[in-house]
């Protein structure tokens, strides 16, 4: 009797029928020592927070990375980058847009996952395009800087009684010509990786008491003279000058 | 047989002359037989139909977010396209840490702007004062949609529109409003001095005292050739005919304010856009074309006069004796080679202004091809 080929064939049909990625979201919440602000309120106040996201990765127990997926909604994020907006335009957010957008929506592949990790950036490869013939969510002309060439990856400010303080982060040191970059010496991509309970209620805080621990006064538009940038750089765990760090402290996985 | 050929010869004939008509004729620069062509993008041809579409852009305040500014409120024609004040001032108030640059010959340069090794076509070049935040310029930022409704509802817009960009099957876009801005700017170029007129063979054209400043000017003595040479007098200049982009950067000593050779730290020049500290306080060359209206001097606008300029160089560096940015500039390890002080009397300094002078060119400062069309 001739073996039913067709029925392993079958098994592997009926198995990948079933649903192998799962859908998740991350959320994003701006933090003041660990209470949330807005652009209104009685003590410190925002003033702006809005950056991409990209290169969205899971990590199992085995170490390997797994590349989760961007919904591509052709608003708010493409399938590379995602655009968060936690700024409404009200209150101290004197510049700022009224639409919000506080989450990234993304698929992974099932299993088991110890840590999250992603990028506060724009992927070199879409950095340095034209931004006038850009897609969103890189179409946003207020997240550029045509002068340096490239996107700002993080608008963040606060102000309270006490101080205030705004940073503009990209990459600096660029070669080439605005249409044509080749590198640049201080990408300025801000690295993330929390550990995991699971894919379900993901809030990442973003504390901005820890970002402008001692910043006062001035801002930071990721400038290499501009002494000012030393200590939020710092805390993303960037390097500045003669500041040097690895890890940053501001984001993290809310319990 | 003959007459079917007869046909397809005449239909081959209309469609090459319509072809012709639809390209356009070939941009009228106007210029001296021995100047060189400029150097355009291959994706924003002139035309005479962009050129004055630019010109109407140029001159129109709502490319600003408040409605107050055009890009002519830093660009007087008068001052060759420049505005008279230090450092300029925003739609929204803020002073930007940098003088308005002329735009005169902005065609034969090769980067654009007081320091920036990127920018090399004014296309992009318009996005900052267009869109920049930090510090805010025309704040259009939010307002993106603007330009493109202007060129598509406006008459005086939409009429011509087509006519710019005859091959873009909806042509009312922010990137076509930059090209013909862009276009408009590079269709301002400077011939037509006293020191063109004497060169072209005119010995009547300039003074005595501008001739005599000439050969200073351009005399190992005092070195000012080196940065500000060739036919646009700076160093950064590309044409048509360029068989190298020449790119130029200096220190001139204007400042250092910790013995380190620093600059004050909101103007740092190249080093701002390279970190390598070697590119401390450099900055481009600017053409010296109009320099006699285009007071006051340097990316700060800190030296009032040709006169403190002039003192400046002879000196060899800057001392700025007290305040935050106190320090002596000729001191400075970053400064040009070039920048090295030398001995002026009196009278010689005022042959040199004499031929800084002769350089201003009445035509471009007037000429209505430039001017404001609503006026």
């Amino acid at each position: 009797m001739r073996t039913p080929y067709f029925i392993p064939l079958l098994l592997i049909l009926l198995v990948s029928c079933a649903p192998a990625k799962t859908p998740f979201t991350l959320t994003f919440a701006p933090h003041w020592d660990g209470n949330a602000i807005e652009c209104t309120g009685d003590s410190t106040q925002l003033t702006d927070l809005r950056f991409y996201v990209s290169a969205l990765q899971l990590i199992d127990s085995d170490g390997s990375v797994i590349d989760a997926e961007l919904e591509n909604d052709g608003e708010w994020q493409n399938s590379d980058v995602a655009l968060i907006d936690l700024e409404d335009g009200r209150g101290a957010c004197v510049n700022g847009s009224t639409a919000t957008r506080a989450f990234v929506q993304a698929t992974a592949a099932n299993g088991e996952y110890l840590r999250l990790a992603f990028t506060v950036g724009v992927p070199f490869e879409q950095n340095h395009a034209n931004p006038m013939s850009a897609a969103a969510p890189l179409d946003d002309a207020a997240m550029h800087w045509h002068w340096r060439s490239g996107y700002k990856f993080l608008h963040a400010g606060f102000r309270n009684a006490d101080r205030s303080f705004w940073m503009h982060l990209g990459s600096t040191g660029c070669e080439g010509t605005v249409q044509n970059i080749s590198m640049c010496n201080a990408a300025n991509r801000v690295v993330v990786e929390v550990p995991l309970e699971s894919l379900k209620n993901l809030e990442i805080g973003i504390d901005l008491a820890r970002l402008f621990a001692t910043a006062d006064g001035s801002d930071c538009s990721s400038g290499p003279a501009e002494s000012a940038c030393a200590q939020p750089f710092k805390a993303l765990g960037l390097t500045h000058q003669d500041s040097v760090s690895d890890v940053q402290t501001v984001f993290a996985l809310l319990p | 047989m003959i007459k079917w050929l007869g046909a397809a010869l005449g239909a081959a004939l209309i469609l090459a002359i319509m072809l012709l008509l639809q390209t356009p004729a070939e941009f009228d620069w106007s210029l001296p037989e021995d100047y060189p062509l400029p150097l355009i993008p291959a994706d924003n041809p002139m035309s005479a139909a962009k050129v004055q579409l630019g010109r109407m852009l140029f001159y129109d305040t709502r490319l600003s977010g408040n409605e107050t500014m055009s890009c002519a409120t830093c660009h007087i024609q008068a001052l060759a396209f420049t505005d008279g004040k230090p450092r300029s001032l925003g739609s929204t108030g803020a002073t930007h840490p940098r003088g308005s640059m002329s735009l005169v010959n902005t065609a034969y340069a090769s980067r654009l702007t007081w320091a920036n090794p990127l920018l090399d076509k004014l296309e992009d070049q318009a996005l900052t004062p267009l869109f920049g935040d930090n510090p805010v310029e025309m704040g259009l930022g939010g307002h993106e949609q603007r330009a493109a409704e202007l060129l598509r509802s406006e008459s005086s817009y939409s009429q011509l529109v087509g006519k710019a960009f005859p091959n873009d099957a909806d042509p009312h876009s922010i990137i076509n409003a930059v090209r013909a801005i862009a276009a408009f700017v590079r269709s301002i170029v400077s011939y037509d001095s006293a020191y063109d007129r004497y060169l072209s063979g005119d010995t009547t054209a300039m003074t005595s005292a501008a001739v005599r400043g000439m050969d200073l000017f351009f005399s190992e003595r005092l070195e000012c050739f080196h940065c500000h040479g060739g036919f646009n007098f700076t160093d950064s200049t590309t044409h048509a005919n360029s068989r190298v982009d020449t790119i130029g950067f200096h220190n001139t000593g204007l400042y250092n304010v910790d013995e380190n050779g620093a600059y004050p730290e909101a103007n740092t020049g190249l080093y701002d856009m390279t970190g390598e500290p070697r590119d401390m306080g450099r900055f481009k060359a600017p053409t010296l074309r109009n320099i006699a209206v285009t007071a006051p001097y340097m990316h700060d606008g800190s030296l009032a006069t040709l006169d403190a300029v002039i003192a400046h160089y002879q000196r060899g560096g800057r001392l700025i004796e007290a305040g935050g940015d106190a320090g002596d500039g000729r001191l400075s390890p970053f400064k040009s080679e070039f920048v090295g002080g030398f001995e002026l009397t009196v009278s010689e300094k005022a042959d040199l202004i004499a031929f800084l002078q002769s350089l201003t060119d009445q035509t471009v400062l007037t000429d209505s091809r430039w001017s404001d069309p609503s006026q």
